[in-house]
């Protein structure tokens, strides 16, 4: 699954690599402009979200940074679908916008979201890492029970 | 005589004779063991059985002629084969009828006279000489103790010529020079006429009633002869009636082409009136001495140079003999002659080779005297011969002297010396081919292959077979069954260099091919396979049941074979079906599970495999091992998508449900 370097893959006879795009500056920008249109849903929308951005700029150095925040963004969207309508009228003004998060449910759901998908994103690596070692276990056991019988059906040296 | 004892029959020859060794009869025997036979079969008990000597083998061609047709005045040979000797020894005997009731010539100590020589002797034997000539054979044992009649007045019959090569039998006086110089094996079959020279020795015998120079070695006979020629020597002062002389006379002749042919002595008065003028052999007044052997003709100086051949050589070389030959001689012809042949080794041979010597004395020796035989370093055989002599070998020296004899191909050169009194092209091709078989190398070559081809009945002389009796191919396996019973004799092959070479001269062509195979082998489970390959061939040729002793012998030398089968299953059950071979004695079905050439190549390619998918899960363990951190990233990346997934879903499941309502 991980992606080889598109030097690596023109190494080893691919097809050419197609330079990569960099979406950066059109996430600033996007960024830019809804805080310059609707400062306060920026601003409840941040602090919504900010267990996800935490995580994510911890991650940068093992390079998951991404993967964790797709999947943070994910579940906080899921959790905070039923009050998308109730946010967008609420953000449309500062004290609006200060009054819902001053409630302090929502923030909790969205950050309970998150850290589930935190939590999750932890825990799934490891299940899946248990269930591929015992499957190597299995095939390494046929594979050397295979070794002793072709050993001592035809004489071939041990190792 | 014919109350034979049939409770214990003992060893039977060709199935049907009884030897009696406890009833010997050295009267009859012609200078051999004989003993009384019975005929099992009629109960008949009139038989004799004369016990073959071991370097001495009997006359193969002469026992094959006469078994099937006998014929009169001559004790014919009926059977041949093994049996035990009055020692218990292992021994090959010739069954003849025997002279019931009559006694040899030797114990009639009186003279004979003239009309009991004529026609109680010399027509009777004349004729039994004529009916052998008519078979294209010889006697060459006529002498008195070897001749039989009932009383006086009775014919004459000759004794058992058969169980011993030809005339190797014969005291000297009774064989012409040309022969006794011999060695006694190799005399060869001569002509009639060698019979009829013994006749007449034996006529002067019994016409005496005395052997003529008696107390004389052989060597002084010999010399006598040459010098004063045979009837001179042999009559010396005698008187005898001018019918026995004339006879013997001519009976007597130096040459053989000289002597009347025995159908012309059944006619003593035609016989003596046949006369061949023989001129006689010019005399030096003072003799040539070359080391102790003094020569005053040419005949006694070819006789010198084959008794002293280093001496002879010396003085050739040194021009002693030529000066001798035209001065004290004056026969500048023969000098010349030989002084070519001086010149010729001379010219062509370094000085000191010593070969060349031999060979330059053996063409003198045959060019002074066309009469004599092939003499090589003192020993001296007839061509035909050569087989009876290896057999007669007295050692090492006689043994090097005859395999030098046959390297050379000296009898090609020797014929080519008297090509008028031989066939120097057969000889020529005879002298190749006994070379060629000389200069095959390993156990089926050499000496002893040329010793067992040229004697077809010679007993095999391998000490693996402890002294048992090997004459015929049939014997080999049941005597190497015999002796593979002691255990501690199966640490090398059962086929040595005189098995090996026996085996060659008594088979086929093939079979000195594998045994050149064996000789190259290097190791010993493989010469032992081809062994157990010529050994299952013999057992399967001739329909020989089982041979668990020799099976167990050769199976052990060949079992480290089995250990080359990779699969370990299919070994196991390859040495067990082996060892049941092994004890049921079989050889084809041992080297048929050894040589099962389909099944080792299908288990080489499946070891192969094997090998191959060995190393392939190898390389996969290896692998595995390795890719700890590839299967954490995998887990990972795998983990996330999931986690993904399940959001993924539950936001679609989400915005479905917020749309419908």
């Amino acid at each position: 699954m991980a992606r080889a370097p598109a030097g690596a893959a023109a190494a080893q006879g691919g097809a050419p690599a197609r330079p990569r795009r960099s979406w950066f500056w059109l996430q600033g920008l996007a960024c830019g402009v809804l805080v310059a249109t609707a400062a306060p849903l920026a601003l409840v929308l941040s602090v919504l979200i900010a267990p996800s951005l935490i995580a994510a700029l911890a991650q940068v150095p093992q390079g998951a940074a991404p993967m964790l925040l797709r999947i943070m963004l994910v579940y906080a969207a899921a959790a905070l679908l039923p009050w998308v309508p109730m946010l967008w009228s609420a953000a449309q003004d500062w004290p609006a916008s200060l009054s819902l998060l001053g409630e302090l449910r929502l923030p909790a759901i969205a950050w309970g979201a998150q850290g589930a998908a935190w939590l999750f994103s932890q825990l799934a690596p490891v299940g899946v890492r248990l269930v591929l070692e015992a499957r190597v276990r299995a095939r390494k056991a046929r594979l050397i029970d295979a070794r002793a019988r072709l050993q001592e059906e035809w004489g071939l040296p041990t190792e | 005589m014919a109350a034979a004892n049939l409770q214990d029959p003992g060893p039977l020859i060709a199935g049907q004779y009884a030897v009696q060794t406890a009833r010997p009869m050295p009267q009859w025997g012609g200078g051999l063991a004989c003993f009384g036979a019975t005929d099992v079969k009629s109960s008949r008990g009139d038989y004799m059985a004369l016990q073959v000597r071991p370097n001495a083998p009997p006359r193969a061609q002469a026992l094959a002629a006469l078994a099937s047709l006998p014929m009169d005045g001559v004790l014919t040979p009926l059977a041949h084969g093994p049996g035990l000797g009055p020692g218990g020894e292992p021994a090959w005997f010739v069954i003849c009828h025997a002279p019931v009731g009559a006694a040899s010539l030797a114990q009639a100590g009186a003279p004979w006279h003239e009309g009991e020589l004529l026609g109680g002797l010399l027509r009777p034997v004349a004729l039994a000489l004529e009916r052998l000539k008519g078979r294209h054979l010889t006697h060459r044992a006529i002498r008195p103790d070897n001749m039989f009649r009932s009383r006086a007045g009775e014919p004459v019959v000759l004794g058992c010529a058969w169980a011993a090569p030809a005339a190797s039998l014969q005291p000297a006086i009774f064989e012409p020079p040309y022969v006794a110089m011999c060695l006694p094996g190799g005399r060869g079959e001569g002509s009639i006429a060698d019979d009829v020279y013994a006749l007449g020795v034996t006529l002067l015998v019994l016409a005496t009633g005395r052997a003529p120079m008696a107390g004389m070695d052989d060597a002084a006979v010999i010399r006598r002869k040459l010098e004063l020629g045979s009837f001179a020597a042999l009559v010396g002062d005698d008187r005898l009636s001018p019918v026995i002389s004339d006879l013997i006379r001519g009976m007597l002749a130096e040459d053989p082409d000289h002597r009347p042919p025995p159908v012309l002595l059944a006619d003593p008065a035609a016989a003596r009136a046949r006369r061949v003028a023989a001129r006689p052999a010019p005399r030096a007044p003072r003799p040539l001495a070359i080391g102790q052997a003094p020569a005053i003709n040419l005949r006694t100086l070819a006789f010198a140079l084959a008794r002293e051949p280093v001496e002879g050589a010396r003085q050739l070389r040194s021009g002693s003999v030529d000066r001798w030959l035209r001065r004290g001689l004056g026969d500048s012809t023969t000098a010349a002659y030989v002084d070519e042949l001086v010149r010729a080794r001379v010219a062509d041979f370094p000085a000191d080779d010593e070969q060349a010597d031999v060979l330059m004395t053996a063409r003198a020796v045959a060019l002074l005297d066309p009469l004599a035989p092939l003499a090589w370093r003192g020993k001296a055989i007839w061509p035909d011969g050569l087989g009876g002599a290896l057999a007669g070998s007295d050692g090492a020296d006689t043994d090097a002297a005859l395999s030098e004899l046959v390297a050379a191909e000296a009898v090609a050169s020797w014929a080519s010396m008297r090509p008028e009194r031989c066939d120097p092209m057969m000889l020529r091709a005879e002298a190749h081919q006994q070379r060629q078989l000389l200069r095959t190398r390993g156990p089926g070559g050499g000496l002893a292959r040329l010793r067992y081809v040229l004697n077809p009945l010679l007993a095999c002389r391998s000490p693996l077979l402890q002294g048992r009796m090997v004459v015929r191919l049939a014997d080999l396996l049941p005597a190497l069954e015999a002796v593979a019973v002691r255990t501690e004799i199966r640490i090398g092959l059962p086929i040595d260099a005189e098995v090996g070479a026996f085996l060659a001269a008594r088979s086929d062509t093939h079979v000195a091919g594998e045994l050149a195979k064996m000789a190259e082998a290097r190791q010993l489970p493989q010469a032992g396979m081809i062994a157990l390959h010529l050994l299952a061939w013999l057992q399967d040729r001739q329909r020989i049941a089982a041979l668990p002793n020799l099976a167990a012998w050769i199976g052990g030398l060949a079992e480290p074979l089995l250990e080359t089968w990779h699969n370990r299953p299919r070994r196991a059950w390859i040495c067990e079906m082996f060892a049941q071979r092994v004890k049921a004695g079989h050889l084809p079905a041992m080297l048929e599970l050894l040589e099962d050439r389909a099944a080792r190549e299908r288990d080489g390619e499946q070891a192969k495999d094997a090998a191959r998918l060995v190393a392939a899960i190898d390389a996969e363990l290896g692998q595995l091992e390795t890719a700890v951190s590839a299967r954490a990233a995998k887990a990972r990346t795998v983990g996330h998508e999931l986690v993904l997934g399940v959001g993924m879903t539950g936001l679609t499941l989400g915005l479905v449900v917020v749309l419908l309502t």
